[in-house]
């Protein structure tokens, strides 16, 4: 093969290269929904055994119908609930985890819905596959030794 | 006769090479990115006379408009665009007869014009943002791979191709 042939040979394969990398590239932008759901659903996690606060009024968008669902399909939660007589309960979210259902700490939540006219204080609010989300929400979450 | 320094024969052989761009762009827009009607572009502009380059890829717009969506926006910018194409490779064949340059001037502008020909749909059609970010690279993804077979089938067949072309254009 002429050396030149070579050359433009070698060009042709590292383009080829770069384009399939730029295009896999502008997939990925292109593929990112730009709206996941219709929803806007403010979160607030606090750690009161610990005195922290994990997360402060971060916004998110979803399509889930409940506040369990909500917290399930959000990776980031990493939500574990363990079923009881009253319904689904939340064992353990954001890597804290309730080890004794009897002495705690456990999670709380409470939930502000404007729309609905609904505002359930901390330790107030329905099981969370009772509490329906709509755009707006707001959602604190608390682990706490308060009962 | 001559019109605008152009005997009857040029003028035939312009509208003939019109019609093979619109064959090529014919065959090409049967699949989303198999178009190489940007490479015979480039080879028009590079290798003819810039008069006979330009009023070739003319008639190819006007068959384009005759045939497709008549006169609507992306056909106006056809004939907007491209027709202007032949100034630049024309203008990059006099300063350098390298095949990389031209490839790489043939894959920009192969890449940049879905960009320009949807320029007026993306300014009326208020899109801003995410959307607009989303939109341009949907676009620029077909263009990518448009560019990209025009860059190759430059760097391999231009000069060939080119030889062929001046021989029939000084026959």
């Amino acid at each position: 093969m002429k050396k030149s042939n070579l050359i433009k040979l070698i060009v042709a394969i590292i383009v080829i290269i770069a384009a399939i990398i730029a295009f896999f590239v502008m997939r990925k932008v292109t593929t990112t929904p730009v709206h996941k759901g219709e929803k806007v659903i403010t979160v607030t996690i606090d750690d009161q055994v610990d005195h922290k606060v994990i997360m402060k009024d971060k916004k998110f968008d979803t399509d889930s119908k409940t506040l369990l669902q909500f917290l399930e399909s959000e990776k980031s939660f990493k939500t574990v609930t363990t079923e009881t007589k009253w319904g689904p309960f939340i064992k353990s979210l954001v890597g804290l985890e309730t080890k004794d259902m009897n002495k705690g700490p456990w999670w709380m939540y409470g939930y502000d819905s404007p729309s609905q006219h609904i505002n359930d204080k901390v330790g107030s609010a329905p099981v969370a596959s009772k509490v329906n989300l709509t755009n707006g929400d707001t959602v604190t979450l608390v682990f706490t030794n308060n009962m | 006769m001559k019109k605008f320094g152009l005997s009857t024969k040029d003028l035939t052989r312009c509208a003939l090479l019109g019609a093979i761009l619109f064959a090529v762009f014919y065959i090409g827009s049967m699949s989303i990115y198999g178009d190489m009607a940007s490479f015979i572009m480039l080879l028009y502009g590079v290798y003819l006379d810039i008069k006979k380059a330009w009023l070739s890829v003319l008639v190819f717009c006007l068959l384009v408009m005759a045939c497709y969506g008549g006169v609507a926006s992306w056909t106006i910018m056809y004939l907007l665009i491209f027709p202007q194409y032949m100034f630049i490779y024309n203008f990059v064949a006099k300063k350098t007869k390298s095949e990389y340059v031209y490839a790489i001037v043939g894959f920009f502008l192969a890449a940049i014009c879905g960009t320009i020909i949807g320029l007026p749909y993306t300014l009326t059609a208020g899109m801003h943002g995410k959307a607009l970010l989303i939109y341009l690279t949907q676009g620029f993804m077909v263009d990518l791979v448009t560019g990209l077979l025009t860059f190759l089938a430059t760097l391999f067949f231009a000069k060939p191709l080119g030889k062929i072309l001046r021989r029939l254009d000084n026959m």
